[in-house]
């Protein structure tokens, strides 16, 4: 089998630049409703307790997934926890949220609640980053219902 | 909750479907290629014919700008455009059109959108956005056009 010629090059390499933008809506139903509604109007963060096994739920669901009971109530959890465990995504990516740069993902146990949350590290450098260090959540100013009302997680003893 | 998925995405088009679309900015001009063994074209042109797995013929050979509407399709039905994140507008026309000078098909959007004043067997003609609007895209072409037959 011959190896073809190449054809030289006579132009610079054609790049086709194009998006994808997909608008799309969804109703959260209640629980989760309640959840966004709490955190964009008073900063409050909302789980749900089973009532008979006691485990509290952040974020927050409708039926236990240790009984299969929708016997739950509501409960505030602290706005600081403790880093569960993380990851670091150094890949820049545009449709990531937030700021340009290494993205610092963590499980957050917020106080109170027993499951973690998934969420955002910020204003501290990936490698100053423990598993088991206490975090506090910074909320944005113009919330808008969605979990990017807060910013992310920062050291509790940042400013 | 409403959201808004923005997913940008840029490739390389390669030499081939490279120089069809410098063809249409620069030029004007519609490029296909062919395949020295089945004979056929390729629009846009290709590397390497699909069928006989080999490399196609040297060059490029222009089509058009005229063709002849093989099939069509009339779309009444709104719906959000990806490339825009709106709404599309409708009605609009699209077609497959067998084009002048070479036994190749090319899809593109028509400029007629009345079901009655379209048919199998048109002729059309590419309307090409002005020089200094073209993008190095399929949609450098704007439509294609009717083109009115003289009465002779």
């Amino acid at each position: 089998m011959t190896s073809p010629e190449r054809e030289p090059l006579t132009q610079p390499p054609v790049i086709v630049q194009g998006a994808l933008i997909i608008p799309y809506r969804y109703a959260l139903g209640q629980t989760a409703s309640r959840f966004y509604i709490e955190l964009r109007d008073h900063r409050r963060l909302m789980a749900t307790q089973c009532h008979d096994c006691g485990k509290t739920y952040l974020p927050p669901v409708s039926t236990c997934l240790e009984c299969a009971t929708d016997d739950m109530e509501w409960r505030e959890v602290g706005s600081s926890g403790v880093v569960t465990t993380y990851t670091v995504d150094r890949r820049e990516l545009s449709i990531q949220p937030g700021e340009r740069g290494a993205k610092i993902y963590a499980l957050v146990r917020l106080d109170g609640a027993d499951t973690d949350l998934f969420h955002l590290l910020g204003g501290l450098s990936p490698g100053d980053v423990r598993i088991g260090m206490r975090v506090r959540a910074v909320f944005r100013g113009k919330r808008q219902g969605n979990i990017l009302d807060i910013q992310h997680f920062t050291p509790e003893d940042a400013e | 909750m409403d959201w808004t998925l923005n997913v940008p995405y840029r490739w390389a088009a390669g030499i081939y479907v490279g120089r069809f679309l410098l063809g249409l900015k620069l030029e004007g001009k519609i490029y296909a290629n062919h395949c020295p063994n089945c004979n056929r074209f390729l629009l846009p042109p290709r590397i390497v014919c699909g069928r006989c797995h080999i490399r196609m013929s040297d060059g490029y050979t222009e089509v058009g700008p005229q063709g002849t509407v093989l099939a069509f399709a009339v779309c009444e039905q709104s719906f959000v455009d990806p490339s825009t994140g709106l709404p599309r507008q409708v009605p609009y026309a699209s077609a497959s059109i067998l084009m002048d000078r070479a036994p190749v098909t090319f899809t593109h959007f028509l400029e007629e959108c009345d079901p009655d004043r379209l048919s199998v067997g048109m002729r059309v003609e590419a309307v090409f956005k002005p020089r200094q609007e073209r993008e190095g895209l399929v949609t450098d072409i704007q439509h294609f056009r009717t083109v009115e037959e003289a009465a002779s």
